[in-house]
């Protein structure tokens, strides 16, 4: 089974805070691409990692070919086509910049929407960007023209619950409001999370997933306990074995190896092939950690 | 979009309205928060109870919110006036009187010599003839001026009605549910005709329905509400449909359709919702 996402790779800031240096990732069959990205280092605007860390908001770049980015060809030799980069704050500071790419092959079906509310200009969410792969134009032309309300529709839900939201099934009646168009393309489930932002503004980014090509093979949440000592799985779903059971959670406490916690604990990814853990940080401070395994 | 519909005429900011009932306090709307343009037509669409004529009755100034201000060309609304003229579900035409004498009644109350409108001289009897005249001719009644009310259809009282508010040139016309008691024929044909009388007079609507099709075939918006109680808005779909619009050809665009499906999706979804809950 493929997945929607090909590529996952993060990025942190060195010790000086001038430069982002590679982090880690998984590549999948993307061997060359693996290693030009591990000699590679961003400074602030450079690259697609340097310009979300310029902007401090989440970037959706549907055509690396003839923009900024900088590893465009050997990107176009692995496939890769489109790619969604998000800044990850703690504590007020960048802790690092993650990076997915998608490919436009014919098993691209599926969506990664980005969504932006700037509460100075308005109180709704409206789409800043979307990658549709071979959805075709009509859930896009939807999305383009939808704007939500916090708590409403997907990113809404996202936004209101500042931890990741996942509808197993959106042709019925989950509160997904797109309903109708996205099972007409193939998209049945979603899964929403807010971004990471530190000037007030709200952003979420949402993940379509068509049957055929599930944006992960197994998308996870980890959120901590009411005592703050214990990450405990709040969601768990596999394309081949459907929703997870409980877990006796994850130790926050004292030193840890495990990668959830460390991605709690830091604010970076941390990679367990086949599994990233990426902490999910709204407004500057970690709420949850998404694990997605390829 | 029009550089007219870039600039905020109506502005709802926090409104919550609550009413005291029998049983209690009854949260109809909360947390309102709405921007509509000058010369822009906006549909508020949502299941009953949704408190889409709360809303209207709000922007109307029929009634105060219990929370919140709704503002009219940067000016409070404090009460109802003729700068917002209503018009209802039933024509709401004195049945005494004749179609023209009906229109001439609002004429005179704004333009007459009874007027309160600051600054405004009172026209005189020609004029306020020539106006309640121009309205009637603009729903294509005038042929229909001296009948009253009981002799003339249920399509052409709320053309009357139409004619009535559109006389007192009102900076916005709020509609709720204007053709909803009316059959499919004359509802479609009034429709077309409301297109045709706010491209002509630029006029900024604000209009309740549950038509889905109504909706998406006049609006420049269709802002759709949440369940009730305690409603709110919940989605604003753009409606970038080009003017004038022809129902026929429309029928089979795409991107009519797909805006229809949208609101279907809305209403469809929520409703699965509702039985849900109740359940």
């Amino acid at each position: 089974m493929k997945t929607f996402i090909r590529v996952v790779e993060y990025w942190i800031p060195n010790g000086d805070r001038n430069l982002l240096e590679f982090g880690g990732g998984l590549f999948g069959d993307a061997n060359r691409f693996a290693a030009i990205s591990n000699n590679l280092c961003f400074g602030r605007g450079e690259g697609l990692p340097g310009q979300v860390w310029e902007t401090g908001h989440p970037i959706v770049l549907k055509q690396l070919e003839g923009s900024y980015f900088r590893r465009a060809a050997a990107a176009k030799s692995a496939g890769l086509t489109c790619a969604i980069s998000l800044p990850i704050f703690k504590d007020g500071a960048l802790s690092a910049v993650v990076v997915m790419f998608c490919g436009d092959d014919e098993d691209h079906a599926g969506a990664i929407e980005l969504w932006a509310n700037i509460p100075e200009t308005s109180r709704d969410m409206t789409l800043v960007d979307g990658y549709y792969g071979t959805t075709g134009d009509t859930f896009e032309f939807v999305s383009r023209s939808m704007s939500f309300r916090i708590g409403n529709g997907l990113p809404g839900m996202a936004w209101e619950a500042q931890t990741p939201v996942f509808l197993p099934d959106l042709g019925k009646g989950s509160g997904f409001l797109r309903a109708d168009g996205a099972v007409k393309v193939g998209i049945n489930r979603g899964f929403a999370f807010p971004c990471s932002t530190l000037d007030g503004s709200n952003y979420v980014m949402a993940f379509l997933s068509a049957l055929a090509t599930p944006i992960a093979r197994r998308i996870e949440t980890w959120e901590p306990d009411a005592t703050g000592s214990r990450l405990m799985r709040t969601l768990g779903f596999s394309e081949t074995q459907g929703t997870s059971g409980a877990t006796e959670g994850v130790n926050l406490t004292g030193e840890t190896a495990n990668p959830l916690a460390q991605a709690f604990l830091t604010g970076v990814p941390a990679v367990a092939e086949p599994m990233v853990a990426i902490p999910v940080a709204p407004r500057g401070r970690v709420t949850a950690v998404m694990a997605l395994h390829f | 979009m029009s550089d007219s519909l870039t600039t905020k005429f109506i502005e709802i900011s926090g409104v919550e309205q609550t009413f005291k009932t029998r049983k209690g306090l009854f949260p109809a709307l909360r947390d309102i928060h709405l921007t509509v343009a000058k010369g822009e037509f906006v549909a508020l669409i949502g299941h009953s109870g949704c408190g889409k004529s709360t809303l209207l009755n709000l922007i109307a100034g029929l009634t105060t919110p219990t929370q919140g201000v709704l503002l009219c060309a940067n000016r409070e609304i404090a009460g109802p006036g003729p700068e917002r003229a209503v018009v209802f579900q039933n024509d709401s035409l004195l049945p005494w009187l004749t179609c023209y004498e009906n229109v001439y009644l609002a004429v005179e109350r704004v333009f007459g010599a009874g007027s309160k409108t600051v600054g405004a001289p009172s026209e005189n009897k020609a004029q306020l003839k020539a106006r309640t005249d121009a309205a009637l001719a603009l729903v294509g009644l005038s042929a229909a001026a001296l009948k009253r009310p009981g002799e003339i259809s249920g399509g052409m009282k709320q053309r009357v009605g139409i004619a009535r508010a559109l006389a007192m040139e009102p900076k916005v016309l709020l509609m709720d549910e204007p053709f909803g008691a009316l059959d499919a024929l004359t509802r479609a044909k009034l429709q077309d005709e409301l297109l045709e009388i706010v491209a002509r007079t630029q006029s900024t609507v604000v209009m309740v329905t549950h038509d889905v099709d109504e909706a998406v075939l006049l609006s420049d918006k269709i802002v759709m509400m949440t369940n009730g109680p305690a409603a709110t808005i919940g989605e604003i779909l753009k409606v970038n449909l080009p003017r004038p619009r022809n129902r026929v050809l429309l029928a089979e665009d795409r991107q009519y359709v797909q805006y229809r499906k949208a609101v279907i999706d809305f209403l469809y979804t929520r409703q699965a919702h509702v039985e849900k809950t109740a359940a």
